[in-house]
């Protein structure tokens, strides 16, 4: 049966171009990342790259507004390193950043595994700041 | 005219985004932004018609600034109206269509080549492009 869902996405260009794209899993968030960056990886002209991302990805839209998304790239095309954000308790997260030499190199699993990791320290990190913000409220009590 | 004779085509939207578009002939360029004009006469969004005409056209970069071109598309999604422009090898500019996205998808291709090759519709704009 076909899958219903799908992951939308922001890459931002240091142009200020921002792309919103779609995709089926984060995973393939990755796995098309890594194809349209190979291809532009001779590139270090972000209008370049954002061209060369609009054809591998299903891209919904082009501006230069952010809207709130499910997470966000940022792509650096001049110091060739990328960062991947998800939001965190309505915050922007870093959970993945690297140059485009080592993401290119990394299989889009060893990535996601990566990005889970730091993920779930994230909010391990974040929850356990909850509860001892909430243990010092009761205290104060 | 740039180098190699290809037809470099920038297309401005206004939302600020600016898609750049190279082929050998206009008549390419014309007969590419129909297809990808077709699909946006049911939005009114600019950045839901760059994402169209990125799908619609080969495009080789995408920037918030203006680069050298030898035709120019000026693209007004919420009135779903556009505007075409060439340079002259004298970098005079002329128009060469204006109308809107129904009109222009109801011309032939070889029609609006044809205007950018007589330069003579709606005449020289007068200004010379340096």
């Amino acid at each position: 049966m076909a899958r219903l869902g799908f992951v939308t996405g922001q890459i931002r260009l240091e142009n200020d171009v921002i792309l919103t794209v779609r995709v089926e899993r984060e995973f393939d968030l990755i796995l098309l990342l890594q194809k349209a960056l190979y291809h532009a990886r001779i590139f270090t002209h972000p209008d370049m790259i954002a061209a060369e991302l609009t054809r591998v990805f299903q891209v919904v839209s082009i501006g230069k507004t952010a809207k709130q998304r499910e997470l966000f790239v940022d792509i650096d095309a001049v110091d060739e390193v990328l960062t991947i954000s998800v939001p965190v308790d309505n915050e922007e997260a870093v959970v993945y950043a690297t140059t485009f030499k080592t993401f290119l190199r990394d299989r889009p699993d060893q990535v996601k595994r990566q990005w889970n990791k730091v993920l779930s320290a994230i909010r391990e990190e974040r929850s356990s700041m909850k509860a001892n913000e909430a243990q010092k409220e009761k205290n104060n009590e | 005219m740039s180098e190699y004779s290809a037809i470099v085509c920038q297309i401005h939207l206004e939302n600020g985004i600016y898609l750049t578009t190279m082929m050998s002939e206009k008549l390419g360029i014309v007969y590419q932004l129909q297809n990808a004009i077709y699909p946006c006469r049911v939005y009114a969004d600019p950045d839901m018609v760059a994402a169209l005409i990125a799908e619609g056209c080969t495009i080789w970069s995408i920037g918030t600034n203006e680069k050298e071109w030898d035709m120019a598309v000026d693209i007004d999604a919420h009135a779903r109206f556009l505007r075409v422009r060439v340079k002259d090898t004298e970098s005079m500019v002329s128009m060469v269509y204006e109308g809107s996205f129904d009109d222009f998808l109801t011309i032939t291709p070889e029609e609006v080549d044809m205007r950018c090759n007589l330069d003579l519709v709606y005449g020289h704009s007068g200004e010379r492009e340096t």
